[in-house]
């Protein structure tokens, strides 16, 4: 789990032009207003594939299912974490005054101007991982297809009181309703 | 049944339901048009593990649900887990549209719920935009200095390649998808062992001699991290990839390269005799030169 400062650091990267690319040019000035660990320090300036060992998600308490789910409640839950939140580019001024965001730490001044001007984005080819290559530690990438299908462009035969009830009905009924019209569709 | 408070939101919106692609690097691939649709939605339902994807879904849209936790389910079959997350997005888009399904990469690139959501959204008469966002396969022809248009570029999914007994043409560009989860429908974070690609690389070597280099190529998901690739000869193949990410995706370079045996034609690309007799030029448009 990446402390706090690292956390927001890492967020920051993401979406502050700026930033990221004065971590490119200038990792040591762009760290200076952080508070994190010698080893998380080494870790960014190493840029490499150990940075994901601070990317992975913590992993989700285990899910009991019921036989029956409980309905989700109507109104917005609460969000899950205290969160730091990166800026954001402005929005759209219809939706209201942005939430507030605590202050990053403004970015150095910028340096002199090199007498040649340094590609920040020096070409980056795959790092080629050791011979034997080894399982390093990677955020989870979610599988989201299914191989065996048929999926025709015909329209499958769905009872119009299916959609009907799915139409009529809320909740855990609908739910189900449209889990049962799904697996009308599917072709296996 | 819709009461009509949510009657009157629904004619001011233009969509009930967006589909969108997230990208695959966190929160920076997000385009401006996926941006404008988190924002107006009631609700955004997602599938992406990246880190500060839900911190930025949450600042643009009050009600943020993450159904990766809600469907998959160890050893579970994973038709089960799309059917959950399809069924919780129609839901959510009968009940109080506009709502938002974001998922990982590119929405219609490997990812099936989406297939899922859009056919059954046609029956329930929801109106649904989706809108593309940048898939692996896209950062993979940039790690590989691959432009598909000289030699054409062939892709399948693990498991449908075995199951099919699908042909490769071994002098066209080879990506496979979804090889850690090969041989299982079924859900599981385990690591594997080389007997699991055994059939993959009998396949394979169908088609390619068992010198013949590939490449597993772990993507970059995080701006400060490279793609890693890993190269190992095919015959090598069942060995070498359980050692890798299960994310990782495997390219396999053309064989050799198919020579053009059409000379004619290959002349007449440059000929403007040629053009003359498969367009219609104006009168006064004159020859260069």
């Amino acid at each position: 789990m990446p402390s706090a400062d690292l956390r927001r650091l890492l967020l920051r990267v993401q979406t502050d032009a700026d930033f990221y690319n004065l971590m490119l040019v200038d990792p040591q000035r762009a760290l200076a207003g952080y508070s994190i660990t010698p080893q998380e320090q080494e870790v960014l300036l190493r840029r490499d594939r150990s940075i994901y060992q601070f990317l992975i998600p913590p992993r989700p308490k285990p899910t009991v299912f019921a036989e029956k789910e409980p309905e989700e409640p109507d109104e917005p839950s609460p969000p899950s974490l205290n969160l730091t939140l990166p800026p954001l580019p402005p929005p759209d001024p219809l939706l209201g005054p942005p939430s507030p965001h605590p202050p990053e730490p403004p970015l150095p001044e910028p340096p002199e101007p090199p007498d040649v001007f340094p590609n920040p984005l020096p070409p980056n080819p795959p790092q080629i991982f050791p011979d034997p290559p080894e399982i390093f530690q990677s955020p989870p990438i979610p599988i989201n297809f299914l191989s065996g299908l048929n999926v025709g462009t015909d329209v499958a035969e769905v009872p119009a009181s299916l959609i009907t009830t799915i139409q009529q009905s809320s909740g855990e009924e609908r739910v189900q309703g449209i889990v049962q019209l799904l697996k009308t569709l599917d072709r296996r | 049944m819709a009461n009509e408070t949510e009657e009157t939101q629904r004619s001011k919106e233009a969509f009930d339901l967006y589909i969108v692609g997230l990208g695959i690097m966190g929160v920076r691939q997000i385009t401006r048009e996926v941006d404008n649709v988190l924002r107006r939605s009631r609700e955004v339902l997602f599938i992406d593990q990246g880190f500060g994807v839900e911190d930025y879904l949450a600042q643009a849209c009050d009600r943020v649900t993450d159904l990766f936790p809600i469907s998959y389910r160890e050893l579970d079959p994973r038709i089960n887990a799309y059917d959950r997350i399809a069924a919780q997005v129609l839901r959510a888009a009968l009940d109080h549209p506009p709502v938002t399904f974001a998922v990982y990469g590119h929405p219609m690139v490997y990812v099936y719920p989406s297939t899922q959501v859009l056919r059954a959204a046609k029956l329930l008469g929801l109106r649904v935009q989706v809108l593309p966002g940048i898939s692996t396969l896209d950062a993979l022809l940039i790690d590989l200095g691959l432009d598909p248009g000289f030699y054409g570029l062939q892709m399948y999914e693990a498991t449908d390649l075995l199951l099919r007994d699908r042909p490769i043409q071994p002098d066209v560009p080879c990506v496979l998808w979804q090889v850690g989860a090969v041989e299982t429908g079924l859900h599981s974070t385990a690591p594997s062992i080389p007997a699991r690609f055994q059939r993959l690389q009998a396949h394979l070597l169908k088609f390619y001699p068992p010198n013949h280099e590939a490449a597993a190529i772990y993507t970059s998901t995080f701006p400060l991290a490279p793609s890693n690739m890993a190269r190992f000869p095919l015959g090598e193949f069942a060995t070498r990839y359980p050692q890798l990410p299960q994310g990782a995706t495997v390219y396999i370079p053309p064989v050799q390269l198919r020579d053009v045996v059409n000379k004619d034609l290959l002349a007449d690309t440059v000929s403007i005799d040629h053009l003359d007799r498969i367009i219609v030029r104006a009168p006064d448009q004159k020859l260069p030169g």
